[in-house]
């Protein structure tokens, strides 16, 4: 999945360093949780965590030129973002909630339950709705929906081999891929 | 859904796959801020996926919007502050040209070496001397400075580097005579 997610991302940035600013819109909508999350581990109050992921977000709009891609996006992006929390907590002379955290432990902590608790519980409990509703609705999906959405989302398949597969044309894989997102955003919406 | 979201949604979901090319996210991007589907459609997706394969926390005031609002903030500051500076840049370039046109106009005309250019225009500063004549000597004088004067110019645009954090001050030089006349130029053309 990761070399995937790089593509999209180089994609989205090449767009947007073409000029079209609203290829950043879709960064800063694709990566917005994900960097609030990494964020929240050093400050506790929500409007502060927002605060910095957006001066985050800013910070690498205006250094999107120098991206070179040597590393993926995502990871220059946390590294803005952890660097924009880290002066936040000094100029305010705080210490952060995980005083041990480091740059390389939040990178791979994103993903695991380490530092679950920091986050709200109101928030927690939404995050684990969304998370059964999406499982949910991917046991409802028709075979054929649920094997090109898994052999893409979990095996990180390309639809190219997702074709040989399951033995239909690319249009079928992309078609049915598209579907099953469409089933299980259709149960996320109700709850967001 | 209309043919054409559904169409745009499916592309969004090829994207989000790493499988989608450059013309697909143009035509995309077009629909943009006309379909808020496609960027609510957009976000729920990705934040699907991030809890398919992690935990994330949702936002949940609209820090996409904040972030955009701010970035136009910025740019229309840009804008304004950058124009007044380039248009000026863009006279001064015109009429550094128009300067080294003229001089290798000269230089084409007569054909003088820049040896031979010192040397006369020594001998007319001497002659302008012997004969009193002020006039004359500033005009000698001129004349035995276009060799060298063309040298220096073609040096000093060359060195010339543009810090676009902190442009140049160029309002004393927008009084100068050749600025003004760059300016008659264009306004001539407009006309």
């Amino acid at each position: 999945m990761g070399q995937i997610e790089v593509d999209t991302d180089r994609q989205l940035v090449d767009t947007v360093l073409s000029g079209n600013k609203n290829a950043f819109d879709m960064l800063v909508l694709r990566h917005q949780h994900k960097i609030y999350s990494l964020v929240s581990r050093f400050v506790s109050d929500s409007a502060e965590a927002e605060d910095i992921c957006q001066e985050a977000f800013i910070k690498a709009y205006r250094s999107l030129s120098s991206f070179r891609g040597d590393s993926a996006f995502y990871t220059w992006l946390y590294r803005i973002a952890i660097n924009t929390a880290k002066n936040y907590v000094l100029s305010r002379k705080r210490r952060p909630l995980a005083s041990d955290l480091q740059l390389e432990d939040a990178e791979i902590s994103e993903g695991n339950n380490a530092l679950k608790d920091i986050a709200n519980p109101e928030s927690n409990l939404v995050t684990q709705k969304l998370k059964k509703a999406i499982f949910d609705a991917i046991e409802e999906l028709p075979d054929d929906l649920r094997m090109a959405f898994t052999l893409r989302e979990f095996s990180g398949l390309s639809y190219e081999d997702i074709t040989e597969v399951m033995g239909c044309p690319v249009g079928t894989v992309r078609s049915r891929i598209f579907r099953a997102r469409e089933m299980i955003d259709g149960k996320i919406r109700v709850l967001l | 859904m209309d043919r054409k979201t559904e169409f745009d949604l499916e592309s969004i979901s090829a994207l989000l796959d790493g499988e989608s090319d450059d013309m697909s996210i143009r035509r995309l991007l077009k629909s943009y801020d006309k379909n808020e589907e496609i960027s609510e459609t957009w976000r729920r997706y990705n934040l699907a996926q991030s809890l398919l394969h992690g935990d994330t926390t949702i936002v949940k005031s609209s820090l996409r919007e904040r972030v955009r609002e701010q970035l136009d903030k910025e740019n229309q500051l840009r804008v304004s502050a950058n124009t007044p500076w380039r248009e000026g840049l863009f006279k001064i370039g015109l009429a550094a040209s128009v300067a080294v046109i003229c001089v290798l106009v000269v230089q084409a005309s007569f054909k003088p070496t820049y040896d031979g250019l010192i040397l006369a225009g020594q001998n007319l500063i001497e002659d302008a001397i012997s004969q009193d004549d002020s006039t004359s000597l500033v005009q000698a004088y001129e004349t035995s400075l276009d060799a060298k004067a063309q040298e220096l110019l073609k040096e000093y645009i060359s060195r010339i580097e543009i810090d676009r954090e902190d442009p140049p001050q160029i309002d004393h030089i927008q009084e100068s005579p050749l600025f003004r006349f760059v300016n008659d130029l264009q306004s001539r053309n407009k006309q």
